[in-house]
């Protein structure tokens, strides 16, 4: 026999070339079901084999799978007649038999069938001839035009029969249950079930209350921190921003193009769906968002930072669908809506998965984007800023400004050399990455929700027009402007930030000195006040850092002053004083004695001296011999300029400041210095190192610390000899500078001890006053350059190194210089118990040790601590 | 150890053999349950209560009580309930069509009856005694007294054409203690003269009553006298702890 030619010329399980499990058939091994043929048609394929003259023969059965299901049946039927027979004493095994033959007709008929099947098994197995009729005439024939069928018809065909035949099954038992025949059972169906409608109803009723209650309890959660305004409710304007006007055109633009598609979308364009607006707390991102809500003709949706946090997982999906629903409503109806949330880090971050453009130590999630942005939290550290110095304690933290990576974002590399650059960078995100939150779906929901798929909406537009055969209508446009804010943007996701959901990104910074003039003038313009517009500009160029909330709460505070004072009209001095209160904080309730006040004194006038002498772009902003914490005075500084990058000349400057402090005690105490240059010298040797290994500060050329970053190298002066001593001669080398500059300054440096150990605070304008002769807010300077200060001066000194050398127990009365050097009799004091005319206490950069030494001006990032 | 080494022969395991037994295993049952039961069995294994009928009678279990002594009129639907959860009735008739608007038709051509187990109320039980499982139907002793009365009387007319003939009177002992009387008597009514044979049951706590009452004319009871003394003889109790 073998090969059976068909129709369609396939070869199929019949060639008894083909042998075992490859020639599969479609007739059945043992039916799951009882052996009901119809299942046999359909069972799992048999392998077929071969007899021993080649001829195709069904594979033989093992005899458990031949005899199994004709043991469960007969099984099956004698425990029905046992049952029948145990228990009634009258009934014989004879009779239960008969009976269940009648009853229980079904298990005997599903034995017979088995049978049967077992039988065409059996012959199949030894008659070729038979066996090959069957799979290849009846149940070969029956696939092939089953296999006619596209798959769909196939699948439809299936779903069909399985429905009549679990209606079937149905229909029997309902029969059996009530006592009557199929076809009577069927004609009773509908009254049936007409009359099972009220218990249906009862049941359906049940269920909603069981399901409602949860239903409900989530809608209600669902709901909250979500508050609509619309134009009319709010009343802040663009105008009350001051200080940001390069971020508040910005918005405005994306707020035109909302109110006014058209303009854009004529042209091809659209509308961007998101303004993501980041920078340091307090500088107004809120108070933009809140002028926008006023200003726009537009509804506007504030959604409350903790509004996706939930108790239960799912709550935070649904409270964003709710949200989106809501949105998408108003925008219809009001043809755009603004949605805004507020401190948007809380959504959180599911890590970064990419090893892009991040930067080692930000942080998951947005770094890559903020690496090739500028960088948020690292920018030009050293650079600009305010006065309390130290606010990084992290001494190489000022390596992106002095290693220069921002200044074209390695933009100018091919991309290997990036990412071989990087990938040290990379491997810290994974590591760190993470970023917590948004791993309950709430943050994936909103990514979805911004720009996911567009699918048509609403019941009937999906359901009952795609049953009438209609198209569903495409979703109409929803014009809906995301605004966030956030003071942490590194915890953001960086899918959130991509084109299409957050478009454009503004980093609304610390004001301009303007803005910074327009937020003084503006909050001064509140209360009464005596100060000129030359103060006002001197104010803000000394608050660099300070933002609408700081200026505010710093006008406030002077007019606390004032009032303390029994004033009602803020002066100069209170907002100096409100100032410093601010910035540094108040200071301790301490008395130094009085060779150490000397000492402290001079050590900090060595600094400043240096520094008013050397410094360019930054000025003085206070020095005080206060104590304030463990601190035991310090030199703060500001910068007048906002710059980007510092000159290595610069850094040169700082380090002298830094090192004045050591030359200064020496040069005046016979080559004796107190502990407390430590600090110092620390800051010292550090912006040295870090310098020399990072920007060339010194004979070498590589960036040490970039190898130090990838573990290829140690930056220890232990471990690599020649790095340290070229440290070292670098500060030598600077020491030396800073030696000759205190010794050109000798008189103004007792000068300003003086006026320390007198007035225990004075500021910039003060020292600036002292340095150049004229008079300062609360120093007249003029009166240290008479001829006769310097001799006063260096007997007290004199007196001063004798008390220190333990010649004299009780040191000279501090001098006073007759006139006072005060600018108002009234104001200067006239002993060394006199009261500053500015006081308290702040956390200064870098701290000297606790110990009472005097502390030492520092260098920080921005100015001179401790 | 190669050479130790017993080969077996693999048994073959498909034995055509055995599946030809089973085969005719099955069809010895299949053709074995064409055949009739001889009788029609009425069984309450709850209550332990059963009998069996000849296989050509008809008997159902009937869905409302028969209840003796009660009128159901006079009994709020509470207690009409109550009283139903307490009782199993079978009727039993060997007519070919199951009259089921009467059980008990005295004048019946052909024997019909019924069987019933009804868990006593606790006034019921209280009160019931072996001597009043005998007048469940009609008074018996009363009418064996009017009998003997009409004999005296009339002793020829009394004797031609009793109104009362008790055929038998038998005590019943069965095992667990469940005890009662068996009666066979005839009555004549309007209808003429009918046969009734009564069993009543009493279990051993006497909270259980069985009964089993066959009825029909007294032609018909000649007639069938042994089918309905087999049904009466398998009347057989296997008290249960239900009804306790």
């Amino acid at each position: 026999m073998g090969v059976m030619d068909h129709a369609d010329g396939t070869l199929d399980g019949l060639d008894p070339r083909m042998h075992g499990a490859d020639a599969a058939g479609p007739d059945g091994p043992v039916p799951p079901s009882g052996g009901s043929t119809a299942s046999t048609a359909t069972a799992p394929q048999p392998a077929k084999t071969a007899g021993g003259d080649g001829k195709p023969r069904r594979r033989p059965l093992p005899l458990w799978d031949r005899v199994k299901f004709l043991i469960l049946l007969g099984a099956v039927f004698l425990f029905v007649v046992a049952a029948d027979v145990s228990g009634d004493p009258l009934m014989t095994w004879a009779d239960a038999f008969r009976i269940q033959a009648r009853k229980s007709a079904w298990v005997l008929v599903l034995l017979g069938l088995e049978v049967l099947h077992q039988l065409h098994m059996l012959i199949a197995e030894r008659w070729s001839a038979y066996h090959v009729f069957w799979t290849d005439r009846v149940f070969g024939r029956a696939e092939r035009r089953m296999l006619r069928l596209n798959d769909w018809n196939r699948y439809r065909l299936s779903r069909a029969a399985k429905w009549v035949v679990g209606l079937a099954l149905a229909l029997f038992i309902y029969a059996r249950l009530s006592h009557t025949s199929v076809f009577d059972a069927l004609v009773q169906v509908p009254g049936a079930l007409w009359d099972a409608i009220p218990f249906v109803l009862q049941i359906v009723l049940l269920m909603v209350l069981v399901v409602g209650q949860f239903v409900v309890m989530f809608w209600f959660l669902s709901k909250g921190g979500v508050d609509t305004y619309f134009p009319e409710d709010i009343t802040t304007r663009f105008a009350d921003v001051w200080g940001q006007d390069h971020v508040v055109s910005r918005v405005q633009e994306n707020v035109f193009y909302l109110e006014r598609p058209e303009e854009i979308e004529s042209r091809g364009g659209h509308v961007p769906g998101g303004i993501l607006l980041w920078g340091p707390p307090g500088t107004g991102k809120t108070l933009i968002a809140e002028a926008v809500a006023g200003e726009t003709g537009k509804p506007f949706v504030f959604v409350d930072p903790g509004a996706f946090s939930a108790m239960f997982i799912g709550v935070g999906i649904l409270k964003v669908k709710s949200l989106f629903r809501k949105l998408r409503k108003l925008s219809l109806r009001y043809g755009g809506v603004i949605v805004f949330f507020d401190e948007a880090d809380t959504l959180g971050s599911r890590g970064a998965l990419n090893g892009g453009f991040g930067r080692g130590g930000m942080g998951a999630g947005a770094r890559s984007w903020f690496a090739r942005q500028g960088a948020p939290a690292s920018a030009a550290p050293g650079l600009g800023g305010p006065g309390a110095a130290g606010r990084r304690a992290d001494p190489f933290g000022a390596r992106d400004g002095g290693s220069g990576d921002l200044c074209n974002g390695l933009s100018y590399l091919s991309a290997a050399a990036r990412s071989e650059i990087t990938r040290e960078a990379a491997r810290e995100q994974f590591v760190v990455g993470g970023g917590g939150g948004g791993f309950d779906g709430t943050l994936q929901a909103l990514l979805t929700e911004m720009s996911g798929l567009k699918k048509p909406r609403g019941f009937l537009n999906r359901v009952v027009r795609r049953t009438l055969g209609m198209r569903p209508k495409p979703p109409p446009k929803y014009r809906i402007l995301v605004m966030m804010a956030t003071n942490m943007p590194q915890s953001l996701d960086e899918a959130l930030l991509r084109p299409g959901r957050i478009d454009r990104q503004y980093k609304v910074g610390y004001p301009s000195k303007e803005g910074r003039i327009r937020t003084f003038e503006g909050y001064l313009a509140k209360v009464r006040h005596e100060l000129t517009p030359e103060q006002i500009d001197r104010l803000a160029i000394m608050s660099p850092e300070s933002t609408g909330a700081t200026i505010k709460d710093t006008v406030n505070e002077a007019l606390v002053q004032a009032v303390k004072d029994g004033r009602e009209v803020i002066t100069w001095q209170d907002m100096l004083r409100a100032r410093v209160i601010k910035e540094y904080g108040l200071a301790d309730d301490h008395e130094h004695i009085d060779r150490e006040r000397h000492s402290i004194a001079l050590h900090e006038a060595c600094h400043a001296v240096v520094a008013y002498r050397m410094q360019r772009g930054r000025v003085i902003d206070l020095a005080t011999i206060e104590r304030r914490g463990g601190v035991g005075g310090f030199v703060a500084h500001v910068a007048v300029e906002d710059r980007m990058f510092m000159w290595k000349s610069e850094i040169e400057i700082q380090v002298m400041v830094s090192l004045a402090s050591l030359a200064g005690e020496r040069m005046f105490f016979e080559g004796d210095n107190t502990v407390g240059v430590g600090g110092d010298l620390r800051s010292a040797t550090l912006l040295v190192a870090n310098f020399i290994s990072s920007a060339a500060m010194g004979e070498t050329l590589a960036s040490r610390l970039s190898m130090l970053e990838q573990q290829m190298g140690n930056a220890s002066i232990d471990a690599d000899r020649p790095f340290g001593e070229q440290v070292e001669v670098k500060l030598r080398e600077l020491y030396e500078r800073t030696e000759a500059v205190l010794g050109a300054n000798r008189r103004e440096i007792l000068a300003l001890t003086h006026a320390l150990e007198t007035y225990k605070t004075i500021t910039g304008e003060d020292v600036e006053a002292i340095m150049e002769g004229r008079t300062g807010p609360t120093v007249d300077g003029r009166r240290y350059h008479e001829p006769d200060f310097l001799s006063v001066a260096e007997r007290y000194h004199s007196d001063a190194v004798r008390a220190h050398r333990g010649q004299t127990y009780e040191l000279r009365k501090l001098p006073e210089l007759g006139r006072a050097a005060a600018s108002s009799p009234a104001e200067a004091p006239t002993s060394s118990s006199a009261l500053p005319a500015v006081a308290p206490p702040a956390p200064p950069a870098v701290r000297s040790p606790s110990g009472g030494r005097p502390p030492v001006a520092g260098q920080g990032q921005e100015g001179l601590g401790s | 150890m190669a050479a130790g080494r017993r080969t077996t022969r693999p048994r073959r395991k498909s034995l055509p053999g055995t599946l030809l037994l089973l085969t005719v295993a099955v069809a010895v049952l299949l053709v074995g349950g064409c055949g009739s039961p001889s009788y029609e069995y009425v069984t309450n294994k709850k209550d332990g209560a059963f009998l069996r009928v000849p296989n050509e009678w008809n008997h159902q279990e009937m869905p409302g009580p028969a209840l003796f002594g009660i009128d159901a009129r006079n009994v709020s639907p509470e207690m009409l309930r109550g009283l139903m959860s307490r009782e199993w009735v079978v009727g039993i008739d060997a007519a070919q069509r199951f009259d089921d608007s009467r059980l008990l038709v005295p004048d019946a051509t052909l024997p019909k009856g019924f069987a019933q187990v009804r868990h006593l109320l606790p006034e019921e039980a209280n009160a019931v005694s072996t001597n009043d499982l005998r007048n469940f139907v009609l008074s018996v002793d009363d009418a064996v007294a009017a009998q003997e009365k009409a004999v005296r009387q009339d002793p020829y007319g009394a004797r031609l054409t009793p109104d009362f003939l008790l055929l038998a009177d038998e005590v019943v002992h069965k095992k667990d203690g469940v005890h009662g009387v068996h009666l066979v008597y005839q009555v004549q009514t309007d209808a003429g003269l009918v046969t009734i044979d009564q069993t009543s049951l009493l279990d051993n706590g006497q909270t259980v009553l069985y009964q089993l009452i066959l009825a029909c004319s007294s032609l018909c009871y000649a007639q069938h006298a042994d089918q309905i003394g087999d049904v009466a003889k398998s009347f057989t109790i296997e008290p249960t702890d239900r009804g306790q």
